[in-house]
C-alpha cells in the first residue's frame, strides 16, 4: 500500500522528465542569464504547485498566497543576515513562520465562497502592508539586501547551476508530498469535497479539517519557495509579495491547467518566459495577461494540460476528459 | 472643533465615494454572484475619461459626473456583455472571478496605454479649494461630493422600493430562479445591474480622480469600497451606503488622531474580523446570503 503511490509516480514519462531537467544546467552552462531565468522559473513552479493544491484540487481561491510567499522570505532574509543563523535552520523556520501565518487566517476556512476569497485578499493585503510598513524588519519599500548564500553541509551554493540542484531537489520533494497527499484517502476526501461540499460533510468527512490542512501545506511550501527567493537573488522587497505576485501565480495554474501538477510547472515557465519578454517589449504588453486569462477561462479552463488530454484523446469532449484523467 | 467639523465633512465625502463604488459592486454579487474585481478599475476609468474630458471640454462638475457615469455604464456593459455572460451559461463561477480579474489586468494596461503613468491632475477649475466661512476652512468641493453621493444614495433606494423595476432587481439578486418563474427577464436584469452600476462608478471615478489624482493605480482606492460593501454586509444597498460612509470617517478620523502608516492594517484586521464575527454585515439583521 505504502509503496503504491510511488509506483504511480514512476512511469516511464516520469522517469523521462526528471532525468532531463537534471540534465539542463549543464547544457545551460554558458549562459548565466538563461540559468538564472530557469532558477526562477523553479521558485514559481514550487508556488504554482502550492496553489494548485488548494485551487485545483481543494477548489479553493486563495487570493493572499504571495503573502505567504513574503513570510518565508523575510524570515529566511532576517534570521540569517542579522541573526547569523545557518541557511538549514532559516529554511524550516521560513516554513514554519509561513505555516504559522495561515494557523492564523485559518479561522476564515468557516466563511464560504465569496467570503472566504474576501478574507484571503485581504489578509494578502495587509501582509503587503507589513512588509512595506515594518522597516525595522523588512527595510520597508526599499527592499532588504545582503541575504547571503546558503550553506549546506559546508559547501556554499553561490552558482547558478549549483543553485538550481537545490531548487531540483526541493521542487521534486513538494511534488512527491502533494503527489502522495493526492493519491492518500485525504485525496479521496478532496475530490468529495470539491464535487459536493455539503454531500461531503454528511458523510463524515471533516471539511473544516480538510481545508485547513490544505491552508498549512500550501503555505509551508510557499515558505520553503520564499526562503529559496531570497537566498538566490540575495534581495528581496515587498512588491514581490503583493496582489500581483498572487495573481500571477493564479495564472501559472490556471494556464497549465486545473487539477494538474505537469500543468503547473509548465504555466510557471510559460508565465515567467512571457513576463522576461514583456519587460524587454514594454509596460503596456502586461495587456496579454489580462486577454490570456480572460480566454483561458472562457474557452479552456482546464489549461494547456486540458488541451493536450483533448488532443491525446481526440474526442469531442476531449478537453475536460483530458482534466479529470490527471486527476486521481 | 472646526479641525473636527472639516474632517468630520471631509471623511463622510470621501465615504459617499466609497458608498457609490460599494453600492454597484454589492448590486453586481447580489444579481451574479460575482466577486468583481475589476469594478474599483471601472471607476479609474471614469476618473480618466473624465480628465480627458475636463481639459477638452471644461464642461460643469455635475456634466462630468454624468457623461463619465454614462461612459463607463458601457464600458461596464460592454464586458458584462462580451465577457461574463457568456460564461454564466457555464455556470463556473469560480471561473468568472478569476476572469474579472483578467478584466481588471485589461483595463489598468489599456489606461496606460491611452493616459500613460504619470498622474494626471484634474484642470483647476475642478481642484477642490478651501474657502473661510465664519472662522471655520469650508471646501465646497467636500460638500457638494457629499451632496451627490446622498442625493444618488436616496435615489437609488427610492428607485429600489418604489419602482417595478427596482423591484425586480431586487427579487432577481434575492432569488434568480422565483424571479424568473415570476416572469421577470433575469437576463435583461443583470444588464441592468451592470449599467447602473457602472454609472456610479464611472461618476465617482470623476468624484475621486478630481481630488487626488487620475491614473491608472486609482482602482486601489476603489478596493477599499470593497471593504465598504463587507462592513453593510454583502449585497445590501442601504448596508454599503452606510457601510461606505462608515469607512471614510473612521479612515479620515484614524489617519488624523492615530497612526496614518498603520491605518490601513487596522481597518482590514477589522474587515476579517467583521467577516467572522457578522458574516451579514454590521447592520444586517437577516441571514446572508446562503450560498
Amino acid at each position: 500500500m505504502a509503496i503504491s503511490w510511488l509506483r504511480r509516480f514512476w512511469t516511464p514519462t516520469s522517469v523521462v522528465t526528471v532525468v532531463a531537467l537534471a540534465a539542463v544546467p549543464p547544457l545551460l552552462s554558458g549562459s548565466p542569464y538563461h540559468l538564472f531565468l530557469l532558477n526562477t522559473i523553479g521558485v514559481f513552479a514550487m508556488l504554482a504547485l502550492g496553489l494548485q493544491l488548494v485551487l485545483g484540487y481543494g477548489g479553493i481561491l486563495q487570493l493572499g498566497y504571495a503573502g505567504f510567499f513574503g513570510l518565508g522570505a523575510y524570515t529566511s532574509a532576517i534570521l540569517t543576515a542579522h541573526h547569523g543563523w545557518p541557511f538549514p535552520a532559516a529554511f524550516g523556520a521560513a516554513m514554519a513562520v509561513a505555516v504559522a501565518g495561515a494557523v492564523l487566517m485559518s479561522p476564515i476556512v468557516r466563511l464560504r465562497d465569496v467570503n472566504f476569497a474576501m478574507a484571503t485578499f485581504v489578509f494578502g493585503l495587509i501582509l503587503e502592508l507589513v512588509y512595506n510598513q515594518w522597516s525595522d524588519m523588512t527595510n520597508g519599500p526599499i527592499g532588504f539586501r545582503g541575504i547571503p548564500a546558503p550553506t549546506l553541509l559546508g559547501v556554499t551554493i553561490v552558482e547558478p547551476h549549483h543553485y538550481y540542484y537545490l531548487l531540483f531537489a526541493a521542487g521534486l520533494a513538494e511534488y512527491l508530498l502533494i503527489f502522495r497527499l493526492l493519491h492518500s484517502p485525504f485525496g479521496t476526501a478532496l475530490r468529495a469535497m470539491r464535487e459536493n461540499e455539503t454531500a461531503c460533510r454528511t458523510s463524515g468527512v471533516d471539511v473544516t479539517r480538510l481545508k485547513v490542512t490544505l491552508l498549512l501545506v500550501s503555505s509551508a511550501v510557499a515558505g520553503a519557495a520564499g526562503s529559496l527567493l531570497a537566498h538566490m537573488n540575495g534581495f528581496v522587497s515587498p512588491p514581490t509579495f503583493g496582489w500581483a505576485t498572487s495573481v500571477a501565480v493564479l495564472m501559472m495554474v490556471v494556464l497549465g491547467g486545473v487539477r494538474s501538477l505537469p500543468g503547473a510547472i509548465v504555466g510557471a515557465a510559460v508565465i515567467r518566459l512571457i513576463v522576461e519578454q514583456t519587460s524587454v517589449l514594454g509596460q503596456h504588453s502586461n495587456i496579454v495577461f489580462g486577454v490570456a486569462l480572460v480566454l483561458f477561462m472562457a474557452f479552456l479552463p482546464s489549461g494547456l494540460a486540458g488541451l493536450a488530454g483533448g488532443l491525446c484523446a481526440r474526442l469531442p469532449r476531449g478537453a475536460r476528459v483530458g482534466a479529470r484523467s490527471v486527476t486521481p | 472643533m472646526s479641525e473636527l467639523l472639516g474632517l468630520l465633512v471631509f471623511g463622510l465625502a470621501i465615504g459617499s465615494i466609497y458608498s457609490l463604488i460599494a453600492i454597484g459592486f454589492s448590486m453586481i454579487y447580489r444579481a451574479t454572484g460575482l466577486l468583481h474585481f475589476a469594478h474599483p478599475d471601472l471607476m479609474m476609468i471614469g476618473g480618466m475619461v473624465g480628465y480627458t474630458l475636463a481639459t477638452r471640454t471644461q464642461v460643469p462638475m455635475p456634466l462630468l459626473f454624468l457623461l463619465s457615469g454614462l461612459t463607463v455604464a458601457g464600458l461596464s456593459w460592454l464586458i458584462d456583455r462580451v465577457g461574463f455572460r457568456p460564461m454564466r451559461r457555464q455556470g463556473a463561477l469560480l471561473n468568472l472571478i478569476i476572469a474579472t480579474i483578467g478584466w481588471s489586468i485589461i483595463l489598468v494596461n489599456v489606461a496606460l496605454f491611452v493616459w500613460g503613468t504619470a498622474p494626471l491632475s484634474y484642470p483647476e477649475a475642478y481642484l477642490p479649494k478651501g474657502r473661510m466661512i465664519g472662522g471655520i476652512v469650508v471646501v465646497p468641493q467636500n460638500l457638494a461630493m457629499l451632496g451627490v453621493g446622498l442625493v444618488a444614495m436616496v435615489a437609488l433606494h427610492l428607485f429600489f422600493t418604489r419602482t417595478v423595476v427596482g423591484q425586480a432587481l431586487r427579487a432577481t439578486a434575492e432569488n434568480p430562479v422565483a424571479a424568473q418563474l415570476m416572469g421577470i427577464r433575469i437576463e435583461r436584469m443583470m444588464t441592468l445591474t451592470f449599467l447602473l452600476s457602472g454609472f456610479l462608478a464611472g461618476g465617482a471615478g470623476v468624484l475621486v480622480a478630481s481630488i487626488v489624482y487620475a491614473n491608472f493605480d486609482l482602482g486601489l482606492i476603489g478596493i477599499k469600497s470593497f471593504a465598504a460593501a463587507v462592513l453593510g454586509g454583502f449585497g445590501q444597498v442601504g448596508g454599503a451606503m452606510v457601510g461606505g460612509l462608515l469607512l471614510g470617517l473612521v479612515e479620515t478620523l484614524g489617519a488624523f488622531y492615530v497612526s496614518s502608516a498603520y491605518k490601513d492594517i487596522i481597518a482590514y484586521s477589522l474587515l476579517i474580523l467583521i467577516l467572522l464575527v457578522r458574516p451579514q454585515g454590521l447592520l444586517g439583521a437577516g441571514r446572508a446570503r446562503p450560498d
